[in-house]
């Protein structure tokens, strides 16, 4: 075996290990070390995307040596690399963005205890992407749900503590339905690794037995993994959530944590189940329904805020609602969609929020929009960050959020009648939808309005700079050369079985 | 369809009920404490769901005294290493619930989280230094 394959645990350990550590650092010594953990996190993770992708097959990864039943399995294909080295580099550019925001809304004191849930949150994440075993999923998902409710609630006022409540008691459904879940597939198959659930659930759907169990399982982990990526009925954490975090909070929040859930969905649905038993099973279409629901009525909503926070979270329903839609599809196509979707919306809204964060800075830290008017001249960066992001998530060809409508499009075409004209007339819909409230917010942000805003002495933050313009240049990346990407992910989905 | 199946799977049908009662408790109920009690109710039914199935009749805690080695002779112990992992994720998620709602309770006086839900609203939203010097006022 390669040595870069000992990169997938081992990244997951260091973050565990950065966790400890950083509680015993003084607060900016913990962001120095986190930021430069997170780095080298991001460059093993993308050393393993290049090692699957030039072997062209999965590895599997044996903890300790220990063969299954007894010791825990990892495994890493290019869809996991792909995915682990973007989770890590926007974690990495978020931190690295939000750092004034982190100084203004954290107290001196608590800073150390935000980079513990960082790392966790890393590491958390790296193994719902990389674990191969089923109740090792159920842990990392509530290590993660912890994590982000540390992570929303470190800014401390009541806006915060009731989001972080609210969050938690629907996070908790969610895994109390994930749990169960769980349970009964295990004692309906007997196993707890993906691959040998596979197996047993195949032979179960040829000869029929336990079929209303089986059901149920499917039923229960696909609703238990909507409800903790916020689905559209299930969205009412999310708005405060995201509207009163800390930016660096936010940002990881809308275009990880919620991605880290869907990713989880999928690998379920293709290591774990099966595609064609989950078709089988009609799930697909009532994910395609609530996908669409939430493209419409998350669009609908923002176009009513007069808070820029607020219009960014209820347009990640909007785009929840478009990944949920793609795997709706049933198809592969729809699957490639999705997921390129995931990526493309991690990239965007995490910049929106670094974005905001900067104008909100320039415009006496107001979040209105008639106190936002003239902040794009202000502080100019982030006026071009956010027409960059605004843009993308409209779908202005060139951007990333124009190439997954085009996967999206492509893919509803391929799907059965009834599907495609229904996915065809929401796209249509809900770009107009966009298009209305991220013009309007773009244009509200350059109508000029007097400079006295600006406070004296005020110095834009060059870190917020640096990560803008990265978000910029991932966005045309995703946007231009996303053939590759695409490609990766086809091949990733085909090695899933 | 109540023949002997619901005899003998007694104990999967209680845990589904106890797993509904915490399921509503923690989704409806408006007192915190109540909701994290229902918590942990929903969990604890997934433990003896979890418990019935890896016990079978007549056999013995998989621990070797007496040189039997024969699988036959043991029940599964998987079911009992989920549980255990079970109860850490649900202490752990616990405790930080409680943490929540004691914070929230020195902020808004009740554990009601509709009235926390409106009293929160009327909260001032957080000012950061940003804003001062034109206000004047300082509201955090």
């Amino acid at each position: 075996m390669s040595f870069i394959e000992n990169f997938v645990p081992f990244s997951i350990i260091i973050c565990l290990g950065g966790g400890i550590i950083s509680s015993a650092l003084k607060g900016k010594t913990a962001r120095v070390f986190t930021v430069w953990l997170l780095l080298a996190v991001s460059i093993m993770n993308a050393c393993v995307l290049g090692y699957t992708v030039s072997i062209g097959h999965e590895f599997v990864y044996v903890m300790g040596r220990f063969p299954a039943p007894w010791g825990n399995e990892l495994r890493a294909g290019c869809l996991e690399g792909l995915i682990g080295t973007f989770f890590s580099v926007v974690m990495f550019l978020s931190v690295v963005g939000g750092i004034r925001g982190q100084n203004d809304d954290i107290p001196v004191d608590k800073m150390n205890l935000y980079f513990i849930m960082i790392n966790l949150m890393m590491s958390s994440l790296l193994a719902l992407v990389y674990t191969n075993d089923l109740f090792t999923a159920y842990v990392f998902v509530e290590i993660n749900t912890m994590a982000a409710c540390a992570l929303i609630m470190i800014r401390n006022n009541g806006h915060t503590l009731v989001a972080a409540t609210k969050y938690m008691i629907m996070s908790l459904l969610g895994s109390g339905l994930l749990l169960i879940g769980i349970s009964m597939l295990y004692t309906i198959t007997g196993q707890l690794l993906m691959p040998d659930i596979k197996n047993a659930v195949e032979e179960l759907a040829r000869t029929g037995e336990y079929a209303i169990p089986l059901t149920a399982v499917i039923g229960l982990i696909s609703v238990a993994l909507a409800i903790k990526s916020a689905l559209y009925p299930f969205h009412s954490w999310l708005p405060e959530a995201y509207g009163y975090a800390t930016a660096s909070s936010s940002a990881i929040l809308s275009s990880l944590v919620s991605k880290g859930y869907i990713f989880l969905l999928i690998k379920i649905f293709y290591r774990v189940i099966g595609m064609h038993v989950m078709v089988g099973h009609k799930i697909t279409n009532i994910l395609f329904v609530f996908g669409i629901i939430g493209m419409i009525m998350g669009s609908v909503t923002a176009i009513r805020q007069n808070d820029i926070r607020h219009l960014i979270a209820y347009s990640s329903i909007a785009q929840i609602g478009y990944i949920y839609m793609g795997i709706g599809l049933g198809s592969t196509a729809g699957m490639v969609a999705a997921i390129f979707h995931i990526m493309s919306h991690g990239a965007t809204k995490s910049m929106l929020f670094i974005a905001q964060r900067a104008l909100v800075e320039v415009s006496r830290g107001s979040k209105n929009f008639s106190d936002l008017k003239g902040s794009g001249f202000r502080h100019k960066l982030a006026g071009i960050a956010f027409t960059v992001g605004a843009f993308s998530m409209v779908g202005i060809p060139l951007l990333a959020g124009f190439t997954s409508k085009v996967y999206f499009a492509e893919a509803s075409v391929t799907a059965v009648h009834s599907k495609m004209w229904i996915a065809m007339i929401t796209l249509a819909i809900s770009t107009i939808l966009n298009a209305v409230y991220f013009i309007r917010a773009t244009i509200s942000i350059y109508t000029p309005r007097n400079m006295n805003y600006l406070l004296p002495g005020y110095r834009p933050s060059r870190n917020t700079a640096v990560a803008l313009v990265c978000f910029i240049a991932l966005n045309f990346f995703l946007g231009i050369l996303s053939y590759p990407i695409a490609y990766t992910i086809q091949t990733g989905l085909t090695v899933f079985g | 369809m109540f023949g002997p199946n619901l005899v003998y799977n007694v104990y999967s049908i209680v845990s589904v009920i106890i797993f509904s009662v915490g399921f509503t408790t923690l989704m409806l109920h408006r007192n915190m404490i109540k909701k994290i009690i229902g918590f942990n109710i929903m969990d604890t039914a997934v433990y003896l769901f979890l418990a019935s199935k890896g016990y079978v009749f007549g056999r013995k805690a998989p621990i070797i005294v007496d040189n039997v080695q024969s699988v036959e002779a043991y029940i599964n112990p998987i079911p009992a290493g989920l549980v255990l992992t079970g109860i850490v994720v649900s202490v752990s998620v616990t405790a930080l619930m409680l943490a929540i709602t004691i914070r929230l309770y020195e902020r808004y006086h009740t554990l009601d989280i509709d009235e926390i839900s409106l009293r929160s609203k009327k909260d001032t939203p957080g000012r950061n230094k940003y804003y001062k010097d034109l206000e004047g006022e300082d509201n955090e």
